[in-house]
């Protein structure tokens, strides 16, 4: 288990011995945390001279799964909540997160005034708690239609940026984490008002659904994303290792079809609108190279919904594999008594073959 | 899957936690911050924890940190009750479905010490719940392999300073909802240095399967050594856990017996999966297409038009694009879909076969003509001699009308040009 140690670039040289005598290792150091530092850089805000300054977020593994729990939980609701963390050069340290009592679509900016008072009864209840971290962002989640952001969440983003800098936004899609088994999240800052960014190389493609598609066209150009990476504690790391003892259970037990279905549903109704959509585009429009572009879109959007589908079968077969064994294989016509040991022999089979 | 057994001496109670991961994990980002920050070394914290109790079963769900503080004049220490109040309210607010069932507290050793029961008495004074319990984590040993070093503690819910009441310490078990199964399994495999899982969505799928049978497989094998140990005399007999191992094998004969409804059910479910499947399957087949359409019709065009330039080819796709609707028309349907795609394929391959003649490619000329007008000899004999075109003037209107393939929609003046030759 490699664990991307985002350590402070600056540590001073009593800092470290302090941590060798105290032999916490420098995976740990990230939760340092340096008043004076962070002040200077506050006060320096090197980032009103360059658009672009910060590059990074480097997310805790609580605030992860905090965000990712919240955003689950909000269901088809889009939720919102705010993270602290600290400044680390051209990174943002985010070290935990918490959920503020808004819900709902498009209500945006209004919730930020609405959240505002929670949010500082929450802050100024953690400086007691001598909680040093700073709230350094937001983060919302799309369910279903990806990690982007909206014409809403620009404008909340780009004010934010003005009034509370540093600032970053965080996008979840709590839908296609459950559908892929892979958090998907994404981190943006919004450029200044007027500000043309140089032609940078397009981000990684992403489906949005048809009705999604022009809110996300018309601002698209207006934020970039920041690139996300994730740590964790020495005894995060231990806890984790034993968590994953109990995982194998739900990974044999469940199966992304049926845990899955509706978003999968949706995803096809998704694909069929968008071919009909482009069918229109071919009949009428004079661009057509858009339109095949648009049709390499879909295709990639189909491919990711027959992954989906591939594993789905995966899980299926093997399943059948493990536990019907009349059907699955010779191995049936042994005696009952050695259950255990055809099964036994059955799975290590299967292991050779993957 | 792990369970306490009364290793602190307290009488054990029939309270049964459920505890989840993001309260361990919250414990432990608690514990490591200010570990860091404060530089203590025998640090303790302390906080709430939240959850929802039913009957005997406390479920475990997220906790916050306390405010701790010392009373001056009895030297007891304690959480700050206004502080907690607050924070309380706070997460009501966010999560109505849960409120505070107990403490948390973190130490070097598996028993309470008495600031940990000084806490849990607070808490209990507090009358928030009948059954307060308490969470304990050993930080020095980090846990084995199998196990966390968790204790959960009931306390009595008239205890008072004077009088603390009787501990019981209760069973746990942890459990998962499944997004906090993708979060953790997240942070615990892609937290490398790119962030990114290397391979295809489908080796993931068979990495993880793997892994889990292969922790089915150690598990079976656990369970073979031990019986063969205890076969041999080398092991006590546990009847517990024979009773347990003989019920595994009594179940997996049932799934014998319901072998056949099980085949079907699958049979079932594996013809709808294929079904499902040929959707990604035939858009890929359709984007495919088109891309070696497009292609074709600009090698075809380059063919006809060496000297066109490097500006040529867009005309050429679009003339081939234009043709696409008719191939990629995949209604949202179910059912239908397959029979309107054969018929709506049909179109689009004639054409692509007739489009190998270089009669037919002649007439995709017309809406180019406003570049390179080619020689109007050459375009003559091209559609006097193509067997399936017909009069050049009369492309334009049943083009626009009825889609004939490779025949483009000539603007006006393009339209024009070619009634001019």
């Amino acid at each position: 288990m490699e664990v991307d140690n985002a350590r402070p670039t600056t540590a001073s040289v009593p800092q470290r011995n302090w941590e060798m005598s105290n032999q916490i290792t420098t995976l740990d150091s990230v939760y340092e945390y340096n008043d004076v530092m962070q002040n200077e850089i506050r006060q320096a805000k090197p980032w009103d001279k360059d658009p672009h300054y910060f590059k990074q977020v480097k997310v805790s593994a609580i605030a992860l799964l905090k965000m990712v729990m919240h955003a689950k939980r909000g269901g088809n609701l889009e939720v919102m909540g705010l993270m602290q963390g600290r400044i680390d050069a051209n990174s943002l340290i985010i070290l935990d997160a918490f959920a503020l009592p808004v819900e709902g679509t498009e209500t945006r900016v209004n919730a930020q005034s609405q959240a505002y008072e929670y949010m500082s009864i929450y802050t100024d209840l953690c400086d007691t708690e001598n909680r040093k971290e700073k709230v350094v962002g937001w983060y919302h989640s799309h369910p279903g239609y990806g990690c982007w952001l909206s014409g809403i969440d620009v404008s909340t983003q780009t004010l934010n940026q003005k009034y509370q800098e540093p600032w970053v936004a965080i996008v979840i899609d709590p839908l296609r984490t459950m559908s892929a088994g892979k958090v998907d999240i994404g981190a943006f800052r919004t450029y200044p008002e007027g500000y043309r960014p140089p032609n940078d190389s397009p981000s990684e493609y992403q489906s949005i659904p048809l009705n999604k598609i022009e809110d996300f066209g018309v601002h698209c150009k207006r934020y970039y994303s920041l690139e996300i990476s994730f740590f964790k504690s020495e005894m995060d790391a231990q806890i984790l290792k034993t968590l994953w003892k109990t995982y194998w259970l739900s990974t044999l037990s469940t199966s992304p079809l049926f845990s899955n279905a509706e978003f999968i549903n949706n995803q096809m109704k998704d694909i069929a609108q968008k071919l009909s959509a482009l069918e229109r585009k071919f009949l009428t429009a004079e661009k057509n190279v858009d339109g095949l572009e648009g049709l390499e879109k879909v295709v990639t959007d189909a491919e990711t919904v027959g992954d989906e589908l591939e594993a789905a079968r995966i899980s299926q077969f093997v399943k059948r594999a493990l536990f019907d064994r009349k059907h699955a294989g010779a191995i049936c016509c042994k005696p009952p008594q050695s259950a255990d040991e055809a099964m036994s022999e059955d799975l290590t089979e299967d292991a050779e073959m993957h | 899957m792990s369970q306490n057994k009364g290793e602190s001496g307290c009488v054990p109670t029939n309270l049964k936690a459920l505890i989840h991961p993001l309260v361990v994990m919250q414990i432990s980002e608690h514990f490591s911050r200010l570990r860091v920050q404060e530089k203590v070394q025998d640090l303790r914290v302390y906080g709430a924890v939240l959850g929802r109790q039913s009957g005997r079963t406390v479920e475990m769900i997220n906790s916050f940190a306390f405010k701790m503080y010392t009373d001056e004049t009895t030297g007891r220490e304690s959480f700050n009750l206004a502080h907690f109040e607050a924070r309380a309210r706070q997460y009501a607010e966010v999560f109505p479905e849960i409120s505070v069932v107990g403490v948390y507290c973190t130490g070097s050793e598996a028993e309470l010490i008495e600031v940990d029961r000084n806490v849990l008495t607070t808490f209990s004074q507090l009358k928030a719940t009948d059954s307060p319990v308490l969470l304990k984590m050993n930080t020095a040993t980090g846990g084995n392999d199998r196990r966390l070093p968790l204790y959960v503690f009931e306390g009595d819910s008239s205890a008072t300073e004077e009088k603390p009441g009787n501990l019981a310490i209760a069973e746990w078990q942890l459990i998962l909802e499944n997004s906090e199964r993708v979060g953790v399994n997240h942070i615990a495999k892609l937290s490398t240095k790119d962030g990114q899982e290397t391979g295809s969505a489908n080796a993931k799928q068979y990495r993880s399967q793997k892994s889990a049978i292969d922790m089915l497989v150690s598990r079976i094998e656990l369970i073979l050594a031990y019986l063969a140990e205890v076969e041999a005399g080398r092991l006590p007999i546990d009847l517990e856990i024979l009773r347990e191992a003989n019920l595994l094998t009594q179940r997996l004969r049932m799934m014998v017996r319901h072998a056949t409804e099980y085949k079907n059910e699958f049979d079932k479910e594996e013809k709808e999966l294929t079904i499902y499947s040929l959707l990604p399957k035939i858009t890929s087949l359709m984007g495919a297409y088109a891309q070696v359409g497009a292609k074709l019709s600009i090698a075809r065009y380059e063919a006809t038009y060496p000297t066109a330039g490097i500006s040529a080819p867009r005309g050429a796709y679009n003339a081939f694009a234009k043709q696409l609707p008719r191939m990629v028309a995949f209604p949202g349907t179910e059912d239908d879909d397959e029979e309107e795609e054969e018929e709506s394929e049909r179109g689009p391959r004639r054409k692509i076969h007739a489009a190998d003649s270089p009669a037919i490619s002649s007439s995709t000329t017309p809406p180019l003509s406003d570049r390179t007008p080619p020689p109007a000899l050459d375009l003559l004999s091209a559609t006097s001699s193509s067997p399936t075109s017909e009069d050049p003037t009369a492309i334009p209107a049943a083009a626009a009308a009825t889609d004939v393939p490779d025949a483009p929609m000539p603007s006006a003046s393009s339209a024009a040009t070619s009634s001019d030759v």
